[in-house]
């Protein structure tokens, strides 16, 4: 198990620094922002940029940004967007907003997700099953900002049940900002619930129906026991990645969830980075969401073998 | 059944958990206060105004940093003047003191001006603020190593300060060091400073420079956000709470980046001590809520948590009679800008694929057509319905004589080339189509679809004459646009699409007419033309200096400006005929300079002897310089690369929790702004008045 998670974490560094490298290369190739700019004196940009070394060589330029950035923990600063701001200490200071809401997103969406996916399977081709069904199939189909208008609009505007944006400051944990990520909690994990209720229907169904459910029954136990105890337990093993995937995705953001209920979170950073041309903000975030991408995949993997003892990971 | 209870028990708690919260929700604030509520849809990133880049950077400043001197409401309130702020009165002219020192000649005058200032201006911390600190600012803002985004503003424009160009360009390749001592601003005492310029400057345009402050930053504060990392300068001040301090009314209290601003009274602030202020400034906090989607800010104005909402056109048609809305002519204008330059058309025609052609656009006529087949009403109607068509330059808010008030566009310069560029001119007089200029000019609607369609024949025809394209090319025109999200953007590319697709219809481009937009441009959106990315924008132009359009041609003529930098305007020449009745020759650049009271060499067009000519401030030759002012706007036009489209105006609604001082919009003051602005309401009376509304306000 360590030898297997060694290796992986082996692979791991070498798939990073491919992909680094590659996006390094790529958005650099990507035409700079003019130096010949509206009302700018373009000498000022001409010394910016030799200063920051955008003149120099490309492989010149990757050899300093592993040594500033990768390995020295400097980031720089924003350059075209975010300016003059520490790119680091900027996306950390907007992390804790997006890990919120995504957070209190998965406590609601995951249990609501199970318990409707169970639900529908225990009735399986019931009125409460089709349902179940067609519910998820709407809310798997229509993209996100749809109903996160429709949630707005309704919830916080007609209904008045909750602000219209999420409240301003850090206190994240307060009642108050509780109640105004509500919307915004609605809109993110509607597509989680869906999703997840599906999954574990068609898991449950297929598992309800084995013979070794049966057999459960005629030793005595109720349909409850049955389902909870020997069921759910088999069919969390493909179910069961698949949460951990979503706590994985709590630090990713959404762009238009956020920016539709204010929430300054990392959400838009990344696609304004790639319009910006903002090489320290897109290195960063590339860095990031690549490790963490990859960290979740060796996480995932290992956690086959915890919901399943007979998966041995690495052995033959 | 045990199952059953338990999953029953945790819907029931996660379905009712919110509606139970909700009875806890609200933010209500403050006792007694008056907030104004308003709304950023884009979000500044640094207002440290050495290296802001944006009015939304500055929008904090407004509050923050008074000028040396302020506009403000005439007598009768129905007009602007300039009053003093932090000077105490005018400057006084003391050029003789500075003879042989700055290039200053004997019998020069308005070049040396001693500003007193106030004595009780301060930091928001209590620090005195002294003549000494504009001074030391001034060495920061022209640090070469800083390389300040808004040094230019001390070495461009109608402000020049003497040696500050070259202070800041030192130690360049061939280049000296350079003593500040060299730069023209020197502190006499705690309250005389002194600024000693390059070119005269004086009357109206000097207080109007001044109301600026020189870039004023806290020096203690500023150095300590200087930081070096890998040879790399980089400075913090003006991108937090604790990085910033302010010495206007109001102050900083808190700032969340892509959130929130809020602001709270300075009560450090002299004004606040000042007899003429008693009864003014009512509001206690200003606060702006990051709101990037036009429709989430309405729904935030009709709920009462924005006392403003500028509206679009999707949302003007619901508001237009309403007693709320306020109606804003401005005084840009705005334009399709097409790309001229032949060899970058060709490098994008290349990479575009076999049978696409765009160089047509360098033939005049192609763009000619574009400007006559455009109909403006309907565009307008489209995307800005609060607008109006633009058939020039400059429009009627322009004062070419701030003294008196005077649009330029009343001027005969101003409507010679109005008449001249729509064809109107010889249609004037007894017996003709027009009985005088303002009839010819009153007929324009920039529309003319048979002539449009005729010129798109002559273009094509030119375009196949000189090998410019094939005929089975289709000719594709990339519209940049900065978002896709924007209801004027959105709705101008399907405009413009549509309306020339249907005009080339019966011409030899039917069918061969394609655009494609580019909607990703963002903040390059202005530098998009330029770096060749698109072909045309549209939307585009240039606000401020409305009372200054001598320096506002620059942005049309400077490289560093334009939006289509192919135009060599130092290589393009026009002739004018002086008030002496001679026609002189010079570039389209060097009569832009003199306007502003460079001196250049001008010749005869015919024989003669060339000879030095500017027509600046401080030539008082105003006549001669609207003249020129009158050729230049022509000579832009006439290039048909920047295409005259709307005008600047705006629609907003007014929330009922506020007033504003007076209906009508000066320039300089608009409604009063923060200063005047009254309240009907505490924060607490507001947010019973809205409850007792339901939630839902009606501005219908």
């Amino acid at each position: 198990m360590i030898k297997y998670v060694i290796k992986r974490l082996a692979l791991m560094l070498l798939v990073f620094m491919v992909i680094t490298s590659v996006c390094f290369v790529l958005v650099k190739l990507l035409p700079n922002i003019p130096t010949q700019q509206f009302g700018k004196d373009a000498a000022i940009i001409e010394a910016r940029r030799e200063a920051l070394g955008y003149n120099k060589p490309l492989i010149e330029q990757y050899i300093i940004f592993i040594r500033r950035s990768l390995l020295g923990g400097d980031w720089g600063v924003g350059e075209t967007m975010e300016r003059t701001r520490d790119v680091l200490a900027t996306f950390a200071e907007r992390l804790p907003a997006t890990m919120v809401v995504n957070l209190y997103t998965m406590i609601f969406s995951v249990p609501l997700g199970l318990l409707l996916g169970i639900y529908a399977a225990l009735k399986k081709n019931k009125w409460q099953d089709h349902f179940i069904s067609t519910a998820v199939v709407v809310f798997v189909s229509v993209p996100s900002y749809v109903y996160a208008f429709l949630i707005q609009y309704f919830l916080s505007f007609k209904w008045n049940l909750f602000p219209l944006q999420v409240l301003k400051g850090t206190d994240y944990f307060s009642l108050d900002m509780f109640v105004s990520f509500i919307p915004a909690m609605i809109a993110l994990g509607l597509g989680t619930v869906a999703g997840l209720a599906r999954y574990t229907r068609a898991e449950l169904c297929e598992v309800l129906t084995s013979d070794y459910m049966l057999l459960a029954r005629t030793k005595g136990l109720s349909r409850g026991q049955a389902t909870v105890m020997h069921a759910m337990r088999n069919s969390m093993v493909p179910i069961f990645p698949m949460i951990m995937g979503e706590f994985i995705g709590i630090i990713g953001g959404s762009v238009i969830v956020e920016q539709f209920f204010g929430i300054a979170g990392v959400g838009p950073l990344y696609l304004q980075s790639i319009i910006a041309k903002d090489y320290n903000f897109f290195m960063l975030l590339t860095c990031f969401y690549t490790a963490i991408g990859l960290f979740s995949g060796i996480i995932v993997d290992l956690s086959y073998g915890f919901v399943d003892p007979r998966i041995r990971i690495g052995e033959k | 059944m045990a199952f059953k209870k338990i999953s029953a028990f945790i819907l029931t708690v996660i379905m009712i958990l919110p509606l139970l919260l909700t009875s806890c929700a609200g933010d209500e604030s403050g006792n007694g206060e008056y907030t104004y509520n308003t709304y950023l849809s884009v979000f500044p990133d640094v207002w440290n105004n050495h290296t802001y880049q944006t009015a939304t950077d500055a929008e904090i400043l407004d509050y923050t940093e008074p000028g040396f001197f302020s506009f403000d409401y005439n007598e009768t309130k129905d007009r602007y003047k300039l009053v003093p702020e932090m000077a105490t009165k005018e400057p006084d002219d003391i050029t003789s003191d500075y003879i042989g020192q700055f290039g200053i000649v004997e019998g020069d005058k308005s070049k040396a001006w001693k500003i007193t200032i106030r004595d009780d201006i301060m930091w928001e911390d209590g620090t005195p603020i002294k003549a000494g600190d504009f001074v030391e600012s001034v060495r920061l803002l022209l640090d070469p190593k800083a390389q300040n985004f808004r040094a230019d503003s001390l070495y461009s424009g109608s402000l020049v300060l003497a040696g500050a160009k070259n202070y800041f360009y030192q130690g360049g390749t061939g280049q000296r060091s350079v003593d500040f001592e060299t730069v023209g601003i020197k502190a006499l005492s705690d309250t005389e400073l002194v600024i000693i310029l390059e070119k005269e400057l004086s009357g109206f345009y000097l207080l109007y420079s001044l109301t600026g402050n020189l870039n004023l930053v806290n020096t203690e504060l500023y150095k300590k956000c200087i930081s070096t990392s890998g040879g790399v300068y980089n400075n913090t001040y003006g991108t937090s709470v604790d990085t910033y301090m302010s010495y206007g009314p109001y102050k900083l209290s808190e700032f969340q980046d892509s959130k929130s601003i809020v602001l709270i009274k300075n009560d450090k602030w002299y004004g606040y001590r000042d007899e003429a202020n008693r009864g003014l400034y009512q509001t206690t906090r200003i606060e702006y809520a990051y709101i990037a989607d036009p429709e989430t800010a309405m729904l935030s104005f009709l709920k009462g948590d924005l006392d403003v909402k500028r509206l679009d056109a999707n949302q003007i048609g619901n508001y237009s009679k309403s007693e709320y809305v306020y109606y804003t002519d401005g005084a840009s204008t705005f334009f399709i800008a097409v790309n001229p330059d032949l060899e970058a058309l060709k490098t994008s025609q290349k990479s575009s694929g076999d049978n696409i052609n765009k160089t047509i656009l360098t033939v005049k006529e192609f763009r000619m057509a574009l400007s006559f087949a455009l109909d403006r009403a309907s565009f307008i109607a489209a995307c800005t319905p609060t607008g109006s068509p633009a058939f020039a330059v400059y429009n009627d808010l322009i004062i070419s004589d701030p003294e008196n008030a005077t649009p330029y566009r009343q001027t005969d310069p101003a409507k010679k080339v109005l008449a001249e560029f729509w064809g109107v001119a010889d249609d004037i007089g007894e017996g003709k189509l027009y009985e005088n200029i303002d009839d010819a000019i009153a007929s324009v609607s920039g529309y003319n679809l048979a002539e449009g369609k005729r010129l798109f024949n002559a273009a094509y025809k030119k375009a196949l004459t000189l090998g410019l394209m094939d005929e089975d090319d289709i000719v594709e025109i990339k519209i940049g646009t900065p978002n896709a999200t924007s209801t004027f953007y959105k709705n101008g590319y399907e405009f413009l699409k549509n309306c020339y697709t249907e005009a080339v219809r019966g011409t030899s481009l039917e069918g061969k007419l394609k655009f494609t937009l580019d909607s990703t441009l963002g903040n390059g959106f202005g530098d998009a033309l330029r770096d060749n990315q698109v072909d045309m924008l549209f939307g585009v132009g240039w606000s401020g200096s409305a009372l200054d359009p001598y320096s506002l041609t620059e942005a049309y003529t400077k490289k560093t400006y334009q939006y289509d930098p192919s135009w060599d305007t130092s290589t393009e020449t026009i002739d004018i005929k002086l008030s002496d009745g001679i026609t002189y020759r010079a570039s389209v650049w060097d009569w832009t300079q003199a306007m502003s009271g460079t001196p250049i060499t001008i010749k005869p067009s015919g024989a003669g002897t060339p000879r030095e000519y500017s027509c600046g401030i401080a030539d008082e030759n105003p006549d001669e310089r609207l003249l020129l002012l009158g050729a230049l706007e022509g000579a832009i036009l006439s290039t048909c690369d920047l295409i005259p489209l709307t005008n600047e105006s705006s629609a907003d609604l007014k929330g009922m929790q506020i007033n504003y001082y007076t209906d009508e919009y000066v320039f300089g003051i608009g409604r009063g702004g923060i200063k005047y602005m009254t309240y009907n309401y505490t924060d607490d009376e507001w947010a019973a008045f809205v409850r007792s509304e339901g939630g839902q306000l009606n501005y219908k």
